[in-house]
């Protein structure tokens, strides 16, 4: 059974970068469900486009510890950002590039503390190979990452001085949410932790059983010798845990809610049972809301989204680009991939839409209009009407409003009177700034 | 993010963009308003509201030098008395600022610092972000809520000029349900080549962004987005390109936050109709190593107060900033095995500008009762000094609804 294209774009666009109008005519002749399983297959499949893509060098611990050895920490941070925007472009597993990205907005942890382009390379790894499954083995090994035990402060967590940062963070923002947890509950967790160390040498998390406090602590009610095993464990099994992870999910791949939102309990019963993210996935791309006009029309691009969508439409890779270029782009629109604010990470629709956020879609979507390849409406007859469909398609929008298409109009009549070739620049960067683009 | 100021959103809608987008922008009708609405400005504004983020260790900023308790707790951390800058006392203890802080002590003894000690809300939250949020939203509970100012927006029209942020993520402080506050960003990086110097593309961008008339929703946000970037953008980019703000004097470096401030004064100079500006500049989290860290923190802060207070000497209508500068929480008293101090509660507000009426305010949070993970006590509501800002910087006669509650105003101003 076929599905209306409209339907496959959304789903796309929610579920990876989009969908190439060129690909759009052969995925809606399959029916809903097999897209939706073919998306979630690929969530533990090869993808040997993306494995393609070379990873730059990125320099480990021990091999800083060679001496003289020196590296460049800006320019390896500069080319890993590239080289997660080109996995995204070319990806044929386009939904297990998107979970990293929401698990990333999950867990935002930020390279400007962390300082080690590579370790960062290694948490994303984390989200790409254990993200799709059970959520508590994915938060277990995420609280031993290197690259989070820097950024909430094991270094500075010992049994006399249990630093409470991790412990506070992992209930408030990647597993339960705030107001499910007391202080008291934040400083028993946090002596779970301690002896939770990063081997300066190995580059590794390291237990040390001299600075772990294995005494008796009182959690969420229960009292035993609890160690952060046990801790990541009740929390992820906790019924807000439950909530939270189906809320934030729903945030990004419908349209933002609460853990109170009525909706959460449609999936609440399915996932208490397994924890398992593919499977949640599942439950919400075949959620009815998840076509509803709600979700349709309710949910804004996140920064990343749409320019890894826009470079796809244009046929562009990151290749034109000099490291750093992208990202300092992304930068002036304020999301940064492995450069989260805080670890209270991003946020929803509003966040998106400030002036200073409008002023770095210009710049960028002309900084992109201007390598694309243009040459269908360069040599184009200039006929505005037919310049802006082809620019319309060519972006993927087949419908817009008549206020878009008035101004695309109106400035395709102001170009006409160029000599030579057209300045498709102009109208495509204008296309790539419609408020229908920015709609995920 | 770094902004470099003189570049700053003029590769956006710069030179003869602007000019091609005062034809649309309305800017007239908004001058007139702004001249119109001179004479009821109240004496100060204004407001400027200054988050150090992570969490300013407030009793090493402004520094207990004469109590034992302090150094007991600060050991290694602890400022000597002959290094602190000396303010006199509160009636508690004798006070001085951080020996970074020589602009803020040379402000002091000219009476336009007011320092508001032991602010603090009840029933202190150490997440950095639960905190920020109630700080900005003036909500204890860390549900989901709008910003203070955000709340004021709303109540206050829909002039994109009202509330400038500088950077792309406008601060939970400056979104309201319906209304948020526009923001700056800088276009310096590679390839911010722009379309703005073309008129035509300015009028097409102009027109894209419209809204239909009752026109709600996500696209209709997007749209009033670029819409207010090209009425605001266009006169921000002339007045940066007009006004040079000096640099500190003393030559030392004020980093980023002096960037900030610097666009801040600028726009004030220039004479924008903007009565709230809002900088944020992080790196306050001192768990470590602190000694070092806050002093390079603290030097560029009062680097940056140095160049942002040499435009604005002496009380002028329109030009008489009030900059309250806060963070999340303070620190814990006792400095912990890194040599940094952790999350903790009360702290001090620092209140500078022209027309602040200097000295001290709020309580010196006791130093014997302490709550139970041994951190201050607040003494100071933070909403009162919201409603200060609210009823004598902003001129609203009873900001109960936008605070929910009556708070009582201290006469800082």
């Amino acid at each position: 059974m076929a599905t209306n294209p409209a339907l496959v774009a959304h789903l796309y666009r929610r579920a990876g970068f989009g969908a190439l109008p060129a690909e759009l005519d052969e995925l809606s002749k399959h029916s809903w469900t097999d897209l939706v399983d073919n998306l979630l297959a690929g969530l533990s499949g090869p993808d040997p486009a993306g494995e393609a893509v070379p990873l730059p060098h990125l320099t480990s611990i021990p091999q800083s510890n060679v001496p003289g050895y020196q590296f460049n920490g800006w320019d390896e941070y500069n080319n890993l950002i590239s080289w997660w925007l080109e996995r995204m472009i070319v990806t044929g597993t386009p939904l297990r590039e998107k979970l990293a990205l929401l698990l990333h907005c999950q867990f935002p942890t930020s390279w400007s503390k962390v300082g080690w382009a590579y370790m960062m390379y290694v948490q994303n790894q984390i989200f790409r190979t254990l993200g799709p499954g059970n959520f508590e083995t994915l938060v277990q090994a995420l609280a031993k990452d290197p690259a989070m035990l820097i950024w909430l402060d094991a270094d500075t967590s010992h049994r006399d001085d249990p630093n409470q940062n991790f412990a506070r963070e992992l209930m408030e923002r990647f597993t339960m949410g705030a107001g499910n947890y007391t202080q008291e509950d934040v400083v028993q967790s946090a002596r779970c932790f301690t002896g939770w160390e990063l081997d300066n040498v190995s580059g590794e998390f390291f237990f040390n059983p001299y600075d772990n406090d294995d005494g008796i602590k009182r959690f969420l009610g229960r009292t035993g010798r609890f160690t952060g095993e046990d801790i990541v464990s009740i929390v992820c099994n906790e019924p807000a845990s439950h909530r939270w992870v189906i809320s934030r999910l729903w945030s990004w791949l419908a349209y933002p809610i609460t853990p109170n939102a009525p909706i959460v309990q449609d999936f609440v019963h399915g996932y208490s049972k397994d924890l398992n993210i593919t499977n949640l996935l599942g439950a919400m791309f075949n959620h009815p809301a998840f076509v509803s006009p709600r979700a349709m029309n309710g949910l804004v691009k996140q920064p990343v989204e749409l320019l890894v969508g826009a470079l796809r439409v244009l046929g562009l890779t990151t290749a034109p680009f000099s490291p750093g270029q992208l990202a300092g782009q992304l930068g002036n629109i304020g999301q940064v991939p492995f450069t989260p604010p805080t670890v209270g990470g991003w946020g929803f629709n509003q966040y998106w839409q400030s002036t200073g956020a409008a002023a770095g879609y210009i710049q960028q979507a002309y900084s992109l209009a201007s390598v694309a390849n243009l040459t269908a409406l360069e040599n184009g007859d200039g006929h505005p009407a037919a310049q802006v469909t082809a620019a319309l398609s060519l972006i993927g929008l087949p419908k817009v409003s008549n206020r878009t298409h008035a101004a695309l109009i109106s400035l395709a009549e102001s170009l006409k009177t160029n000599n030579g070739s057209w300045p498709a620049q102009q109208l495509v960067t204008l296309a790539l700034l419609a408020p229908e683009f920015a709609i995920n | 993010m770094t902004i470099n100021r003189r570049q700053f959103l003029t590769g956006v809608l710069g030179g003869s963009a602007a000019a091609g987008l005062v034809r649309f922008s309305g800017m007239g009708s908004l001058l007139s308003m702004a001249e119109a609405s001179a004479s009821t400005v109240p004496k100060n504004g204004p407001f400027v509201l200054v988050t150090l983020s992570g969490g300013n260790d407030g009793l090493n900023t402004v520094i207990p030098y004469n109590s034992g308790t302090y150094y007991d707790w600060r050991g290694e951390l602890a400022i000597p008395a002959e290094q602190v800058l000396h303010l006199g006392s509160d009636g508690v203890h004798e006070y001085g600022f951080h020996p970074s802080l020589t602009t803020l002590a040379a402000l002091w003894k000219q009476g336009k610092v007011a320092i508001i000690s032991g602010v603090e809300y009840p029933n202190p939250n150490f997440s950095h972000f639960q905190s920020t949020y109630i700080w900005q939203t003036a909500q204890l509970s860390g549900d989901p809520s709008t910003g203070w100012l955000g709340r004021w927006l709303d109540a206050t029209g829909t002039d994109p000029f009202r509330a400038l942020s500088i950077g792309p993520n406008l601060p939970p402080v400056l979104v309201g349900a319906k209304q948020q506050a526009s923001s700056l960003v800088d276009s310096t990086s590679p390839g911010a080549q722009l379309p703005g110097q073309n008129p035509q593309f300015s009028g097409a961008y102009h027109q894209l962004m419209t809204t239909f008339s009752g026109e709600v929703g996500v696209q209709a946000e997007q749209a009033i987005s670029g819409k207010n970037l090209m009425t605001v953008g266009s006169k921000a980019a002339a007045a940066l390109s007009r006004e040079k703000t000096p640099t500190p004097a003393s030559g030392r470096n004020s980093g980023d936050i002096g960037n900030q401030l610097g666009i801040v004064a600028d726009l004030i100079n220039y004479g924008l109709p903007t009565s709230v500006y809002s900088v944020d500049w992080g790196g306050f989290d001192t768990h470590s190593a602190q000694a070092e860290n806050h002093a390079g923190l603290l030097t560029s802060l009062d680097a940056a107060i140095e160049g942002f207070m040499s435009v604005f000497p002496s009380p002028v209508p329109g030009k008489s900033p009030v900059l309250a500068i806060y963070s999340e929480f303070g620190r814990t008293t006792r400095v912990n095995a890194s040599a940094g101090t952790d999350h903790s509660s009360a702290s001090v507000v620092l209140v500078v500008g022209p027309g602040v009426k200097g000295g001290f305010y709020g309580a010196t949070p006791s130093f014997t009762h302490l709550d139970p993970y041994g951190n201050l006590i607040y003494t100071t509501d933070f909403r009162k000094v919201y409603a200060t800002v609210l009823e004598r910087v902003l001129g609203i006669e009873s900001p109960g609804y936008v605070l929910g509650g009556s708070f009582k105003p201290i006469d800082f101003l």
